[in-house]
């Protein structure tokens, strides 16, 4: 298990004794990827944990108890999808978001099916923060930026704003 | 063309041999294997006409010498009377063909090089032309690899203007050129794989070559499969990298596609001392080898095709093969004068090993 239990640092979504910031899991095998997306999330005020692969997300699920999980499609011992399908078997939408990124073509149908909330293609845009935090309230993003595609973006009832 | 023939009676034969056919080559000659070697080295030639026994080199040590020089070239033998064991042993080390002393017969003789010439134009061919199929093999996993440089590119780009500190903009800073490193060992990999000819032959660590190249390896294998790369040895091989990179790509893909579930696929380098076989004369000296295995833990082949696994055009995947994978590596490890090995059992996964003669230090060659 490799979940970070830095702090964020910077300003952004909690402000002192503002609601929790929102916890997210990044999961992605690629170094580089993990630490500039965590890196970006820390910044932009959110609590983040990063995971290398499907397993060590699994490992990390039940103590980070993330608000969203941001994770790779390709990846080895366990992709993105299973990662996915056991997140969903464990625990229902309303827990915990979804996000999934790639790097290539993904079947969206499929990945909403099992449960996925987006699909943010890489390379990712700048706004991510603003994506993640619009899905966590619930909120359907309009358009498509930075050559990002966004789907779901889910039922506002089923989770709380973040902020 | 050059001719290697020490005796004078049979060099003139085959010179006039050689002046009657349709084209005529331009013929140079030499008398012992140093002077071979030194035309061999500077000169560029169509193919060789080689005597193996010569006053300072005897045997398959002669066309060993001569193929460790120059591994694309045409080498037609030139054997005693009814010499065929030695005959066999020249086309196992990569002679093209072998033309017995007592044939005296001048067209004989131009069918045998013309032969050999085109044969070699064909598989340079061949090898050319599965690049192609390489590449789109190469393209989907290569642009994931890109989104991942330009994500991280992209993003610590970002995380430089956001930066609140000049320590944040150092950090960001240094994520921004580990990206553009990995890009650029990228785009070198898919360059040398996008080499054309001439082949450039150069004395290569093998084991850090196979480091460099799993970044493309990883790109044609998909989540499901597990890679692992190790033990890997420091060894140096003459060879040309970009070939290289195609052979070892033909063996993962063939390891990836029996490993449809998933799996491990493990790649190893090392270097092993080995005595002389059969088939090779008695007294030559151990030699160093590199040894490239590549595994997986995938259906296992049926004793029944094991024989054809080599063949062009040969395929198990129907249409998604071209059953050229295997022929290109066969191709590829004949011109590095080395040898490939199959291990395979149903069930229990598949082993290639590939054997290249090792140089023992890069001044062998220099």
């Amino acid at each position: 298990m490799s979940a970070g239990t830095q702090r964020p640092s910077g300003s952004g979504l909690g402000g002192d004794g503002s609601p929790p910031r929102p916890r997210v899991l990044v999961v992605d095998d690629e170094d580089l990827v993990r630490l500039v997306v965590s890196r970006t999330l820390r910044v932009a005020g959110f609590d983040v944990f990063e995971a290398r692969d499907g397993l060590d997300a699994l490992g990390c699920l039940a103590t980070v108890a993330p608000d969203l999980v941001l994770t790779d499609f390709n990846m080895p011992r366990c992709n993105g999808e299973r990662l996915c399908i056991e997140i969903r078997r464990q625990r229902d939408a309303a827990d915990v978001r979804v996000v999934m990124m790639t790097g290539g073509p993904l079947d969206e149908a499929r990945m909403r099916q099992l449960g996925c909330d987006a699909v943010i293609y890489k390379p990712l845009p700048d706004r991510l923060p603003q994506l993640l935090a619009a899905i966590l309230r619930g909120a359907t993003p309009a358009g498509r930026p930075g050559g990002s595609a966004v789907l779901g973006g889910g039922d506002p009832r089923r989770h709380p704003p973040a902020a | 063309m050059l001719l290697v023939e020490d005796d004078d009676a049979y060099a003139g034969f085959l010179r006039a041999a050689l002046a009657t056919g349709d084209e005529p080559p331009a013929l140079r000659r030499a008398v012992d294997l140093a002077d071979a070697l030194d035309s061999v080295r500077r000169v560029d030639l169509d193919a060789v006409l080689l005597d193996l026994n010569l006053p300072d080199s005897r045997g398959v040590d002669t066309l060993r010498a001569v193929v460790a020089v120059a591994p694309h070239l045409p080498v037609v033998v030139l054997t005693g009377v009814s010499d065929t064991a030695l005959a066999r042993d020249a086309l196992q080390l990569g002679a093209q063909d072998w033309v017995s002393k007592d044939q005296l017969d001048p067209e004989l003789v131009q069918r045998a090089v013309r032969y050999a010439v085109e044969r070699k134009q064909l598989t340079d061919r061949l090898v050319e032309a599965q690049k192609l199929e390489i590449a789109g093999r190469l393209a989907n996993g290569v642009a994931h690899e890109f989104n991942n440089v330009l994500t991280a590119i992209a993003g610590s780009a970002h995380l430089v203007e956001e930066a609140e500190d000049a320590e944040a903009r150092r950090h960001a800073l240094d994520l921004l050129r580990r990206a553009a490193r990995q890009g650029v060992a990228l785009s070198r990999q898919l360059l040398s794989l996008a080499r054309n000819p001439p082949i450039n032959d150069e004395v290569v660590d093998l084991g850090a070559l196979i480091e460099q190249t799993r970044l493309l390896v990883q790109a044609v294998l998909p989540s499901a499969i597990e890679l692992e790369v190790g033990p890997v040895e420091s060894v140096l091989v003459r060879i040309d990298p970009g070939q290289f990179d195609q052979l070892l790509l033909n063996l993962v893909i063939n390891a990836r596609d029996a490993m449809p579930d998933g799996g491990t696929l493990r790649i190893s380098v090392t270097a092993e001392r080995r005595p002389p076989e059969g088939g090779e004369p008695r007294g030559s000296a151990d030699h160093l080898q590199a040894i490239v295995r590549v595994t997986d833990t995938g259906r296992g082949i049926d004793p029944e095709i094991r024989s054809r696994l080599f063949e062009p055009f040969f395929s198990t995947k129907g249409p998604r093969g071209t059953g050229l994978g295997l022929a290109v590596v066969a191709e590829i490890v004949e011109r590095f004068a080395g040898a490939v090995e199959v291990d395979s059992g149903v069930g229990r996964g598949t082993t290639f090993t590939v054997r290249l003669p090792a140089v023992e230090s890069a001044g062998d060659w220099s």
